[in-house]
């Protein structure tokens, strides 16, 4: 949790509550713009995007309406959904037809799961599904907040959701020979 | 949120708190980025929209002073008869008009210069004239002669005519006339400017679209891809002209077809990485063994087989710069350039085959963008038939920028090719 004092600082446009800001939340915004975007040069320019408007904008903080870091996470993640827009790596994603994979693990259910584990398998998840789910199901986005975030609809951000959970099923447990998902 | 969902949320939600920073993020390598973009206001690199934008702005601007320049100078009736009436009129007062001494430029001001002609009227060259003058027709000796055409000559010729009968008037037949010359006054004099069109010539038009265009990124799909002719239509009218050029502005709507036809194409894609054995090593001394895995990424094998379409729909707004040549009385030539505005874009997939609709393009899915800028040439061959002229069209647009997102872009070209029809006012 931020001190109210460092928030009140910042307020002032203190430069040392700016310092101790951003060491008590980049961690947080740092973990928060790498699920979205993998490129460590990008991760840079978005964090100092981030905390340039969290300190333009902290006036606008209202603590009865959301914790700080919420109210961070939510400028992190915009950042990032910006630059994704801007390079243009949101997918559009189609099923594929009689796909063949190799076997991944066996049937082990998702109690031993590591964040290692999602990690590695979000990585190969196509961008527009990982968003989706990355948003969804991690930063606690419900549907409507995706849709105008994406500028999609509700029932997109849905069926994007449950491709990607199938997609990661697949690929955690590859139990089923169904169809996978991939980029058109 | 399932249970699966839970896990996850909960595995991250445990692990926020312990992230640590990489090398290179801590406040001092961070803090000048973060104090210059607090300071340096976004540059919206929407350049082709600014253009566009002051280029439209700029054109709007001038139709506008030209429109109320030429309305604040139009004579109020109807200029050409009567002025020939006028001097027919006054050549009958031939005894009135003719042993004047002549005056070199006369001008009838307006209303709004009545109160400084006062002082100008001693200036008149007549010696004869008497101070009464000033109160039958107020004048002034000037040096232009254009401004003449289109000042309200009926209202000074009645005035005139009025006191004929007085020995007063001063003016020159000889000069009279060069002044009213129609000609030069509402012809060649209006031909040579720039002028806002007084009646919007209006232009439809219409015809076959063909396109062409192909992904940058995806050479597989563009084996397989392919345009279908569709059509286009418009209204546009003439808003400027100036001698043979003509600046249009309106509106155009286009409608192709883009066709992904896969039968039976395998191929095969990254899908995942695995950690897979790749060495085992057995120590001889104590009978260890270590094993080495390695991540190595999964492939998938796909066939495609069917049949994609997606339609295609454009609104546009244009502007376009002519220049027309007159081949003979009746058949004229037209050459344009100029740019369109694309907007509303809309984009519908269609898969027929044994997935259907698996290509989740749609109104909230665009596979090109919603709107973009053109720039466009082309040539128009006109037949007049008396108010109208058919004209046959071909006009090439290119798309300065079309995105299939995120990482494939595309940029179509259209050839359009049609007829239209032109009213003359």
């Amino acid at each position: 949790m931020v001190e109210e004092r460092i928030i009140s600082l910042c307020r002032k446009g203190k430069q040392e509550g700016q310092r101790q800001l951003y060491q008590a939340c980049a961690p947080y915004v740092y973990a928060t713009i790498k699920r979205y975007i993998w490129q460590t040069e990008d991760i840079k320019d978005t964090m100092q995007e981030a905390f340039a408007n969290v300190f333009k904008h902290i006036k606008t903080f209202d603590a009865t309406k959301g914790t700080f870091n919420s109210w961070i996470r939510k400028i992190a993640v915009n950042q990032a959904l910006m630059l994704i827009r801007k390079n243009k790596q949101f997918s559009h994603l189609v099923p594929l037809d009689e796909v063949k994979t190799n076997t991944l693990g066996s049937e082990d259910k998702y109690e031993n799961l590591s964040k290692a584990d999602i990690e590695k398998i979000l990585e190969s998840v196509p961008d527009g599904y990982r968003i989706v789910f990355t948003m969804y199901v991690i930063d606690g986005y419900d549907h409507k907040e995706i849709a105008k975030l994406l500028n999609i609809k509700a029932e997109t951000s849905r069926s994007q959701l449950a491709r990607a959970k199938k997609w990661i099923y697949l690929h955690l447990f590859n139990n089923e020979k169904s169809k996978a998902y991939g980029l058109f | 949120m399932d249970s699966f969902d839970k896990k996850i949320s909960n595995l991250y939600d445990a692990d926020q708190l312990s992230e640590q920073l990489p090398e290179g993020f801590g406040w001092e390598e961070m803090n000048g980025g973060i104090y210059e973009k607090m300071e340096k206001p976004k540059k919206k690199r929407k350049v082709f929209f600014w253009l566009f934008f002051i280029g439209s702005n700029l054109g709007l601007l001038a139709a506008l002073l030209f429109f109320f320049s030429v309305k604040s100078k139009k004579p109020a009736g109807p200029v050409a008869t009567t002025r020939t009436a006028t001097v027919e009129k006054l050549e009958k007062l031939n005894p009135i008009i003719s042993d004047q001494t002549p005056i070199e430029k006369i001008i009838v001001p307006t209303e709004k210069t009545l109160s400084n002609n006062k002082k100008n009227i001693s200036t008149f060259k007549n010696k004869n004239t008497p101070t009464a003058i000033s109160m039958v027709i107020p004048a002034k000796a000037t040096n232009s002669t254009k401004t003449l055409a289109f000042l309200p000559v009926t209202k000074a010729v009645i005035t005139s005519t009025k006191k004929a009968a007085a020995p007063v008037i001063v003016f020159s037949k000889d000069i009279f006339k060069e002044q009213l010359d129609p000609d030069e006054t509402l012809g060649n004099a209006q031909n040579n400017k720039v002028e806002f069109a007084k009646n919007l010539t209006p232009h439809i038009y219409g015809g076959t679209l063909f396109t062409s265009g192909k992904y940058t990124q995806n050479q597989l799909r563009n084996q397989h891809s392919k345009w279908l002719p569709g059509y286009y239509t418009g209204l546009e009218f003439t808003v400027l002209a100036y001698k043979n050029w003509q600046l249009n502005m309106g509106y155009e709507h286009k409608f192709a077809i883009q066709l992904f036809d896969f039968q039976n194409i395998t191929d095969t894609i990254a899908n995942g990485v695995a950690e897979v054995l790749t060495s085992i090593t057995t120590n001889s001394l104590n009978g260890s063994v270590s094993e080495i895995r390695e991540e190595i990424a999964t492939q998938a094998v796909r066939t495609r087989n069917y049949l994609n379409y997606n339609t295609f729909r454009s609104h546009a707004l244009r502007m376009t710069i002519l220049r027309n040549f007159e081949l003979s009385e009746k058949l004229s030539l037209s050459a344009g350039f100029g740019g369109s505005y694309n907007f509303l874009n809309r984009t519908q997939g269609r898969t027929i085959g044994q997935d259907k609709n698996k290509l989740d393009y749609g109104q909230e899915n665009q596979i090109y963008r919603k709107h973009n800028f053109g720039l466009e040439g082309g040539l128009s061959l006109a037949y007049q038939i008396g108010a109208f002229s058919l004209r046959g069209n071909f006009w090439i647009e290119k798309s300065l920028e079309y995105s299939m997102e995120p990482t494939e872009n595309i940029r179509p070209v259209f050839y359009k090719i049609g007829l239209g029809i032109t009213r003359s006012f």
